[in-house]
């Protein structure tokens, strides 16, 4: 761009578009309050026949909104069998036919059964080739179907107000740039092309939209003498719109201000690299961690969401009335979960840094043998392991009573008290979790420097204190967000839970996920699944924050 | 300037023309192998009937598949026909997912079923769908232990115990003894009900007779010590397979994991001995539906009619091995002397149709804790049945 001097077809060309896209716009969503005003007077008029407060006869005397109606009735006596219905079919001009099946051999039975398969066949509401619409409406058995004529808006007063819109901008920008210092006239631009975009669409989505609503809600009222009417799916659908409509202009400006910002910015080949990526974790992560979060407000029941606000949250937190020892408590399966925690790193830990040292001595001879298998644990899929391990539980045919009958103890039943139910999901998950540990750890030793110890010897260091005041502190920076990683992977242990115990006995060995998991799959409530996982969601976000800064005082301790 | 075409393009792109022909009716199934087999090879004959129909099978997983429905259908994006088990029939009914078929369907065509099979599909006074196959529970036992399956409990806890002091290493009978499901036969045996009455949601499962139910498959447990502890279905199919264990209550799925064929039998489940009742299993059946979404539920509901005709019927049992719910297909000599078809279908005179109601999910996990608790730990079956149903009411709250 040259500097001197601000071209002028760019920005007179920006605001015709402006005008003529926003204008398609505008006509686009014209035409959407039409069809919509059309289609829901057409359901409103469907319903009425249907629940008996107009007649057929006068909906299609009445000079005007319904161009056809009729209604088929479905009557309860089948015959042999009760749930097959017989069907009755009234309409303006055809007289009615009572209880008898439809014979599609006979012409008028099958032209009603034609007009009730089309009103079957169309989703509720459908548009018809002459801009009217058709609502096929059921309840009680009885159908009722009404082929409503176009309502029509008015568009051409939208487009002066339009045009004179547009000008208005162009003329703003044009006495603002004659003001400012060239090189700005972005900014200014985009203020200009907004402000005129949003006047427009207010002025026009809120004028289409009233017009066109008091229109068809006169007509209605008048065709079926005073009966009150309300317009909840209009007025939702177009607020919707107009509110997206009203907000688009001002995110297209925002961005537009981000940009020509940045495009002083240092950082800009930054963003531009770092953009796909957010695009990707706000459809992949946030996206679904937002509607997750909804959902933990809602209960859905038989196809229909409703709002309850903490509802969910204070029936968890509640325990649903249990005593806090229950074991379907939230409370207690809290305990239980971070007691499944401690007691599973403290031994993943324990375990995988003793064996770490073992391997960790240069004159043990085949090491790598020893090394690989020790981490085969790690690379059976944990699923597999589990049911392998519930399978060594079995009181009568596992490998573990088997093993103890051999030092003559009685058959252990694993699974029926709490303790050795638990134990059994803590041997299993060890096996799953050590080698994570040792491997973290056996890369750690090995970046230990062999001089320190060599110096330590030298200065008389015992082997307990070498391990206490050389390898513990510089094994630190590694374990500890190993461990911290490790505990937020075993609170969320689903498969080893669910798998081996799988809550038994009482569901007093379930963790929160499995809870959770329960609530969502096996009972269907969506919403209550949600809300626990929310709190899990918490309890790891103030777990993680306060490690973090423990982590940070220990670095600071050792750095 | 260059912006500006590429925002024509863009607007032309928008309006690209959409070209169809003929009609195109999608079908959602769960089936595999032989079953998959035998219901595209009916769905051929079908289009080779209707020249101007195709029809495009679509196998979705069984465990993914109520989820992926309840999204799709009332988006529009759903199939015109699906085939699924009908215990989730009133939740979907009661969604709007569903299109009742009161309209076509008629008595002749009722008539070809079952009227077993047909009742569960019955919600509200209205039909949704038409029966494929039914599944249900019966005796499998094992040829080389028993000679004659039992006809009461009394025969069957008598013949496992003298089978186990012979031989100590044979187990008399087992089942998924947690499971609600599996546990039916012997809840309705004794004459209780998941339900009070048809249409209230209130349960009877703390009933005299449900702790019965809960008391006498204990005594099998603890004191006959014919019923294995820890039967895990992994369990049960390996004892059987090993000639260790002489009853199974299982139902037809249950062949696919057997080996040997000529060395088991089935037969229907035995008369309770304290109560003179038959033990009825829960029936599911395994229905085709109409969405209430399709656009052509015209055409799709003579795919229906077409493919629970007697003939794909026969092709269905023949090729994929289904139970089907036609009578016609039994009363065929080749069939009637099968003896497998044969058990299943005698049982179906026999069984109690798994409710459609929705109340009817959150009734499984908390009784399958009570019979855990009430059969393996010894918990009181009053105890135990009052705190599920207890639980249930604070569930549905």
């Amino acid at each position: 761009m040259r500097d001197e001097r601000p071209g002028f077809v760019a920005p007179v060309l920006a605001v015709l578009l402006a005008v003529v896209l926003g204008g398609a716009a505008f006509d686009r969503f014209a035409a959407h309050v039409t069809g919509e005003v059309t289609a829901w007077r057409a359901e409103v008029l469907a319903l009425a026949l249907v629940e008996g407060r107009a007649p057929v006869a006068r909906l299609a005397a009445s000079d005007g909104p319904a161009a056809r109606a009729s209604l088929v009735a479905q009557d309860g006596t089948g015959g042999k069998y009760a749930f097959l219905r017989r069907y009755r079919y009234t309409d303006a001009s055809e007289a009615e036919r009572v209880g008898r099946r439809l014979d599609p051999a006979d012409a008028a039975d099958k032209a009603v059964a034609d007009a009730y398969v089309a009103a079957l066949t169309a989703p509720a509401v459908v548009p018809l080739a002459d801009g009217g619409a058709r609502a096929a409406v059921r309840r009680e058995g009885a159908t009722a179907v009404v082929d409503a004529r176009p309502v029509s808006v008015p568009t051409a007063p939208f487009w002066m107000v339009r045009a004179v819109v547009g000008a208005l901008a162009l003329a703003a920008w044009w006495l603002l740039l004659r003001r400012t210092k060239p090189g700005r006239w972005q900014a200014v631009l985009g203020a200009g092309f907004a402000a005129s975009l949003l006047l427009t669409a207010l002025l026009y989505s809120l004028g289409a939209v009233a017009f066109a609503a008091e229109g068809a809600v006169a007509a209605t009222r008048a065709a079926l003498d005073g009966q009150p009417l309300s317009a909840p799916a209009l007025a939702r659908g177009g607020g919707v719109a107009l509110a997206a409509l009203t907000v688009l202009p001002l995110v297209l400006v925002g961005v537009a201000g981000w940009i020509s910002r940045s495009r002083r910015s240092p950082h800009r080949a930054a963003y531009t690299y770092v953009g796909p990526a957010l695009v990707g974790l706000g459809v992949l992560v946030l996206a679904p961690f937002l509607f997750g979060l909804a959902l933990a407000f809602t209960r859905a029941s038989q196809g229909h969401v409703e709002w309850v606000g903490l509802q969910n949250f204070a029936r968890i937190l509640s325990s649903e009335g249990y005593g806090i020892t229950h074991p379907l408590s939230f409370y207690f399966t809290l305990v239980v979960t971070v007691l499944w925690t401690a007691i599973n790193i403290a031994l993943h830990a324990g375990i995988g840094l003793g064996l770490a040292l073992l391997l960790n001595r240069p004159t043990l001879p085949f090491k790598g043998v020893y090394r690989m298998l020790l981490i085969v644990p790690w690379a059976v899929p944990s699923y597999i392991t589990a049911l392998v391990w519930k399978g060594m539980f079995n009181k009568q045919y596992g490998l573990v009573n088997n093993v103890l009958g051999l030092a003559g103890i009685e058959p252990i039943g694993w699974f029926s008290q709490f303790w050795t139910s638990f134990t059994a999901n803590v041997v299993t998950n060890t096996w799953l979790g050590f080698p994570f540990m040792m491997v973290v750890c056996l890369g750690a030793l090995q970046s230990i420097p062999k001089e320190l110890y060599e110096a330590a010897e030298v200065d008389g260091a015992s082997r307990w204190h070498r391990f206490r005041h050389i390898t513990l502190p510089l094994l630190q920076p590694a374990l500890l967000p190993a461990i911290i990683l490790g505990s937020i992977w075993t609170f969320n242990m689903f498969n080893i839970v669910y798998l081996v115990s799988g809550g038994q006995p009482g569901n007093s060995t379930d963790i929160l996920i499995t809870e959770a998991y329960r609530w969502a799959f096996e009972q269907g409530q969506y919403g209550y699944a949600a809300a626990y996982s929310v709190l899990i969601f918490l309890i790891l976000l103030s777990y993680s924050l306060l490690t973090q800064r423990v982590a940070k005082k220990a670095e600071g301790a050792y750095a | 300037m260059r912006a500006l075409w590429l925002a024509l393009a863009l607007l032309a792109g928008c309006a690209a023309p959409e070209a169809t022909d003929g009609t195109e009716l999608v079908l959602w199934h769960a089936y595999r192998g032989a079953e998959r087999d035998a219901l595209s090879a009916a769905a051929r004959d079908f289009e080779a009937r209707t020249p101007d129909v195709r029809v495009r099978l679509v196998a979705v997983p069984y465990d993914a598949f109520p989820d992926k429905l309840s999204v799709a259908v009332p988006r529009g994006h759903g199939p015109d026909l699906f085939i699924f088990a009908h215990d989730r029939l009133g939740d979907w009914a009661a969604s709007g997912l569903l299109e009742p078929v009161g309209f076509w369907a008629d008595e002749p065509l009722v008539d070809r079923f079952y009227l077993e099979t047909v009742q569960p599909l019955v919600f509200r006074g209205e039909l949704y769908g038409l029966p494929l196959a039914f599944k249900t529970l019966a005796l499998f036992y094992d040829k080389t232990l028993v000679e004659t399956p039992p006809a009461t409990t009394d025969d069957l806890v008598a013949t496992a115990k003298r089978l186990r002091a012979q031989r100590p290493d044979v187990w008399g009978v087992a089942w998924d003894a947690d499971s609600l499901y599996f546990h039916a036969p012997w809840l309705h045996g004794f004459g209780g009900a998941v339900y009070a009455a048809p249409e209230a949601d209130e349960l009877a499962l703390t009933s005299p007779e449900a702790q019965a139910s809960a008391a006498f498959v204990r005594r099998l447990l603890v004191d006959d010590r014919i019923f294995p502890e820890e039967a895990t279905p992994a369990l049960i199919t390996s004892l059987f397979n090993q000639h260790r264990l002489a009853f199974v209550v299982n139902g037809p799925w249950f062949r696919g994991e057997l080996v040997g064929n000529d060395r088991w039998a089935v037969a229907p489940l035995p008369i309770v001995s304290e109560t003179g009742r038959p033990a009825a299993p829960f029936l599911g059946t395994e229905a085709l539906y109409l969405s209430a979404r399709s656009s052509e539920k015209r055409k799709a509901f003579e795919l229906m009619r077409f493919l629970t005709s007697d003939d794909a019927a026969r092709r269905r049992f023949r090729e994929g091995g289904q139970l089907v719910a036609n009578r016609a297909v039994y009363e065929d000599a080749a069939v009637a002397a099968d003896p497998f078809a044969r058990a299943f279908r005698e049982q179906l005179a026999r069984t109690v149709s798994l409710s459609n109601r929705p109340h009817m999910r959150g009734v499984w996990t908390p009784m399958e804790t009570a019979l855990s608790n009430a059969i393996v730990h010894g918990v009181p079956p009053a105890t135990a049945l009052g705190e599920a149903v207890d639980r249930i009411r604070r569930a549905g709250r």
